[in-house]
């Protein structure tokens, strides 16, 4: 029996990394095309400003500018940055690729300059001059909803975006008949997605092809491809998109930005390549943001801690213009706010609203860690005010095991789940019981000690299509084809588009274990409209889940092509045959086999006489998901808190993390890692600030904090396995399921460890200054 | 990202230099290890016409005992005072508060002297240099002087340098028996 | 005015004119198309430009090319040697230590230079050394064993 060690489950090195680590990936900014032109952006220093004039004739003058236009001469040129997503009475505002009569918010785009390089691009900004009225800024989302704020557009009367309701008389109800109701008072505040490459695009028409060649940093070329073709009214077929090597995405670059407009624009009008990178600043002033809620929560509980309702009002802060999926990413967090927990009765609210700020859209959760929040802080609220234990409280009110698939108050249906075991495992993990006694005897001695819990659960591999917008034009599926050579390599050609992820690695392994060959032997390409298959892209945890998905479908198509192959060669039923090892073979006697290499052979040379087949040995496969996918997992954060400092430091990190069946160990621990620091980012460090003048206080790397490795806790990670019966790998995604589990986990374990103190209750993020305020404020009120 | 234009100088003697700061005068900066100065040419929020690189002037790099003083040279890197056994023995405050600068990329290009000059309220090196009441040497077209630290800071940004004078030395004294310092 | 400079990057001699302004990190790239080290930000925090010059861990966007001139400068592209991987690339490989790959040349580079001035870092030791380089995939931890990896390769003789 030919003997290969299985790829799937195993920790495979990742096959990407070999570029990585020499310097030999390509990004975007890496491209040097000849003759190329670079593009710079002239942004507003207002919040919010009437436009009188741009002065750009003296940037004109420069030498080695090409062309300095404002919306003057590009309105109408083009369609608007587009916004897929919708809502009931939703207003949406034109969104031009420069600013029209008034700017919005600090960084937007007024005027564009291309030049002959980078320097004298940049130079050009210096001699633009906008000659503005500035106006009052709206900056809070719950003043921006109230009557005779200022108006971001006039013509809507107000700043409210739309307006839902999901309202249930039983909400009441139980929050009347309720033994003990717990109010929150939730800010999440807004998060900078700042993946470590800033945005980049390049574009290139070809005249006499007339083709257009876009290169982005993007995690969704397809997508990219089609509002392209539509914004610039180019025929689609005409337009190629390429997501080189792209540095990191969270989210942020799941969307179609004025950049990625304007600069194909700017190469089909000048007829020369133009590279656009973004400055880090512009990043933060310019690229979506994260979050942006403010939440008033109020739960109903009996005596021994059983949730009975559920109410929520959301102010969803949207920004200036609506981006990709802006007004969509937030309805997410009402329809999962009772998280992993039986709660008869859920309603809530969203006000959504207009303010001079950049847009929010999809960071890394995206909906869900602000929906877990609430339902991890209301467990511990609800804990803390009946004086039971956080864990007990969690178990007594856990969706069972046996209740999935388990339709959900908000019309949901989970699909599988054990949310005990994961909770025991972690406990296991830590020895709870034992921290307790320590935190008791701590406590005497005047040291803050707190253990903090987030029972977790996520909807990942957003499907059925159904879900997902009619303006997308595409739906929640993925796609793939595998392609045998005829010299015996494979080629997978997947509609996901990785930028960090490692399917090139996963997706191999699983060829190399489906078809027995070398994983040497197997490539995967990914990010090039021209080549790969319409594809959806990567976002919402959906690589695995639905590209592996999609990849397995076109598996088995190869897998019953080339077992018919061999059947006829061998004269043995198709059903009596198994691939491994470079061979088909007999399962009952593997000494009598083929090599594969003879069935590709057969396949394209075509000689074999094999009735009912079509030559080569190929094919292409789209997998439509019929549901969503909910992953969870138990995290426990163990802190002490220096009650003189405000100072938190991590005594143990351990995360219990349930994505159903795993590929690759190494791949899904890295995932959990990075997701883990982002969720911590969110309760400890990050926050964006703007002032009361729509200033953006935290506009660069030097006043935003994202987390360094001293920052960063070690993380102690383990698992439980509940496969899915949605998909037939049994795999949920796992990308985000670490930050929406850490954030929740940290606060808990900070408030826990000031409940001595009186405090419940801190914004995040968790800073030492709030955190020694709130002991101070809380000992004041003591007396 | 991108700095504005500007002339640029190498030369290879403090009289060079002294010459050329004469010769353009405000519109002139001196340049050491660049991560005060440059930073802020790349987000113009400060622009010059002539830098003056003092990268070839020799013999500023230095960390030396003279005459009962510890000696630092205006070009002593960050590194090199975190790292330098004698202030570590003599002045372990100074070299404590040098390994607290930036991280280890800045500290191995940013200058005593560079940051010292800059006078970033947020910067590590004054507050040290205050308690240690430390002298700080400078040479001018019009000769040497030494400027008590207490006199050296006057406001944020802003110090008691005057145009066309260069800070060439720090000096501290030695710990004294018995005392001790900690950098927080 | 532009000026003349000279400088070995990895190994190879260089003679280019140059603006005074322009940064070493674009003179790498955009002039000598040595695009591995990368541009993260423009306050000199981030370190995905970092290189070694003169046998120091520098962001090399906040250093003038003309400030380099005579200098040596080694980037991710010189770690290599003869067709072998550096301990450390082995090390980032073996352990995870990245994935969307844009911060590891610099994380390689400061790493680099961690392991020249302290052979056996401990856990604290390598999150300190990093300080000055952000990865915002792998929450450090595969990055720290990743230099720990390539500290016992270094120890065992590569």
């Amino acid at each position: 029996m030919p003997i290969t060690p299985k790829m799937v489950g195993a920790r495979i090195k990742r096959r990407e990394d070999p570029r990585l680590i020499t310097g030999q990936a390509t990004y975007t900014d890496d491209l040097q095309l000849p003759g190329m032109l670079y593009m710079s952006l002239f942004r507003s220093v207002y919040a919010h400003a009437k436009i009188n004039s741009i002065e750009v004739s003296k940037a004109r003058e420069l030498p080695g500018v090409v062309t300095v236009l404002t919306a003057a001469d590009v309105a109408g040129q083009t369609g608007p940055v587009p916004c897929v997503a919708e809502a009931p009475g939703m207003k949406l505002p034109h969104h031009p690729l420069l600013a029209e009569g008034k700017v919005r918010y600090v960084g937007e785009p007024m005027a564009v300059v291309v030049a002959t390089s980078r320097y004298v691009a940049r130079d050009a900004l210096d001699l633009i001059e906008a000659d503005y009225d500035p106006l009052d800024a709206v900056v809070d989302p719950e003043k921006a909803a109230e009557a005779g704020s200022t108006l971001l557009y006039e013509e809507f009367g107000d700043n409210i975006v739309f307006r839902m309701e999901v309202p249930n008389p039983a909400v009441d109800q139980a929050l009347q008949e309720a033994d003990v109701v717990v109010k929150l008072r939730i800010v999440q505040q807004r998060l900078v997605p700042m993946a470590m490459e800033p945005r980049v695009t390049v574009a290139q028409w070809d005249r006499g092809m007339k083709q257009l060649t876009v290169w982005s940093a993007t995690q969704i070329p397809h997508l990219l491809r089609t509002q392209i073709a539509e914004a610039l009214r180019v025929p689609e077929n005409h337009v190629r998109v390429i997501a080189p090597e792209v540095g990191g995405g969270f989210g942020a670059k799941l969307n179609v930005y004025r950049e990625e407009l304007l600069v194909p624009y700017l190469a089909m009008k000048l007829g020369k390549p133009i590279k656009w990178t973004q400055a880090r600043r512009e990043d933060f002033a310019a690229t979506i943001h994260g979050r942006g809620q403010v939440q008033y929560i109020e739960a109903a509980a009996k005596k021994d801690g059983t949730l009975t309702g559920l109410k929520a009002k959301f102010f969803l802060d949207l920004g200036a213009y609506l981006q990709f999926f802006t007004p969509m990413i937030p309805s997410f967090t009402g329809l999962l706010m009772h998280g992993a927990y039986k709660v008869p009765a859920i309603s809530f609210e969203q006000i959504a609203v207009f303010t001079n700020k950049i847009a929010t859209d999809a960071y890394r959760g995206a909906g869900r860690p602000e929906a877990a929040f609430i339902a991890e802080r209301v467990i511990d609220a609800v804990a803390a005010e009946l004086k039971l234990d956080p864990a007990e409280v969690r178990r007594k009110n856990f969706i069972a095991k046996e209740a999935f698939p388990y339709p959900t108050p908000a019309g949901l249906v989970y699909d599988s789940g054990d949310y005990h075991a994961a909770l025991d495992k972690a406990l296991q993990i830590v020895d709870y019981a034992a921290l307790r006694k320590e935190q008791e005897a701590l406590r005497k001695q005047g040291r803050y000690l707190g253990i903090g819990l987030s029972s977790y659960i996520e909807i990942c591999g957003i499907g059925p299509s159904m879900l997902l917008p009619p303006k997308l034009k595409a739906g929640g599926w993925e796609s793939s084809t595998v392609r045998v050579d005829p010299s015996g390599k494979v080629t997978v050609l997947t509609g996901i588009s990785p930028h960090g992820q490692g399917q090139e690695t996963s997706f191999a392994q699983m060829v190399a274990d489906d078809l027995g060959v070398d994983i040497d032997d197997v490539t995967v390409v990914h990010g090039d409209t021209a080549v790969v298959q319409y594809g959806i892209g990567t976002f919402g945890s959906r690589g695995m889940a639905l590209g592996g998905t999609a990849l397995k479908m076109s598996l088995d198509k190869v897998r019953a092509k080339a077992r018919t192959i061999a059947s006829h060669m061998m004269e043995t039923p198709p059903e009596s045959l198994e691939f491994g090892g470079g061979q088909v073979f007999l399962k009952s006697d593997p000494s009598k086999f083929i090599l594969f290499q003879q069935v590709v052979e057969a396949a394209y040379g075509f000689k074999a006489g094999v009735p009912n087949i079509e030559p080569g040995l190929e094919a292409t496969s789209s997998y439509e998901p019929s549901n969503c996918l909910f992953p969870f997992g138990t995290h426990v954060a163990v802190v002490e808190v220096d009650a003189e400092t405000g100072e938190v430091k991590f005594r143990r990190y351990v995360a219990v993390d349930d994505c159903g069946n795993i590929i690759n160990p190494m791949l899904v621990e890295g995932q959990v890692h990075g997701g883990i620091a982002q969720g911590i980012a969110q309760a400890l460090y990050e926050e964006v600030v703007y002032d009361e003048n729509g200033q953006l206080l935290t506009g660069s790397l030097m006043d935003y904090a994202v987390p360094k490795a001293a920052m960063m806790p070690f993380m102690e990670l383990d698992r439980t396995v509940t496969p899915t019966p949605v998909n037939p790998l049994g795999v949920k995604g796992v990308g985000e399921a670490g930050t929406i589990g850490s954030t929740p986990a940290v606060v808990n374990a900070v408030l826990d460890a000031l409940a001595p103190f009186g405090v419940k209750h801190i914004d995040m993020p968790l800073r030492p200054e709030k955190i020694w305020r709130a002991i101070q404020e809380a000992k004041g009120g003591q007396g | 990202m991108i700095p504005a234009e500007f002339a640029y100088y190498t030369p290879a003697s403090l009289d060079e230099a002294l010459a050329l700061l004469g010769q353009y005068g405000d519109d002139a900066k001196l340049l050491a290890g660049g991560h005060s100065l440059l930073p802020a040419l790349k987000l113009r929020l400060t622009s010059i016409g002539h830098l003056i690189d003092l990268g070839r002037v020799r013999d500023l790099a230095y960390i030396r005992e003279d005459k009962g003083s510890l000696c630092l040279g205006a070009r002593a890197t960050h590194y090199e005072v975190e790292t330098s056994t004698l202030l570590q023995q003599q002045c372990p405050l100074l070299a404590e508060c040098a390994g607290h600068i930036g991280d280890v990329q800045v500290r191995n290009r940013g200058t005593l002297g560079g940051s010292l000059a800059h006078a970033d309220p947020a910067a590590d090196y004054p507050a040290a240099i205050l308690a240690l009441e430390a002298e700080i040497q400078t040479v001018s077209a019009g000769g040497k002087r030494s400027i008590k630290a207490e006199a050296f800071f006057v406001d944020m940004l802003t110090t008691a340098l005057q145009p066309g004078e260069i800070l060439t030395e720090v000096r501290v004294a030695p710990r004294a028996a018995n005392t001790g310092g900690a950098y927080l | 005015m532009k000026r003349t400079i000279n400088l070995t990057i990895n190994g190879e001699r260089h003679t280019d004119e140059v603006e005074p302004r322009l940064l070493l990190v674009h003179y790498l790239r955009d002039v000598l198309s040595l695009t591995g080290t990368h541009v993260g930000c423009e306050t000199t925090i981030c370190g995905a430009c970092t290189v070694i010059l003169n046998g120091q861990a520098v962001k090399s966007c906040t250093v003038l090319a003309v400030q380099a001139d005579g200098g040596e400068v080694l980037t991710v592209e010189g770690l290599e040697k003869d067709g072998k991987l550096h301990p450390l690339q082995e090390g980032f490989w073996e352990e995870h230590g990245l994935q969307c790959g844009y911060c590891t040349p610099g994380m390689l580079m400061a790493s680099y230079q961690l392991l020249q001035r302290n052979s056996n870092p401990t856990d604290e030791q390598i999150r300190h050394a990093l300080e000055g380089n952000l990865c915002r995939c792998t929450g450090y931890q595969h990055i720290v064993k990743a230099v720990q990896n390539a500290a016992k390769r270094l120890g065992a003789g590569g």
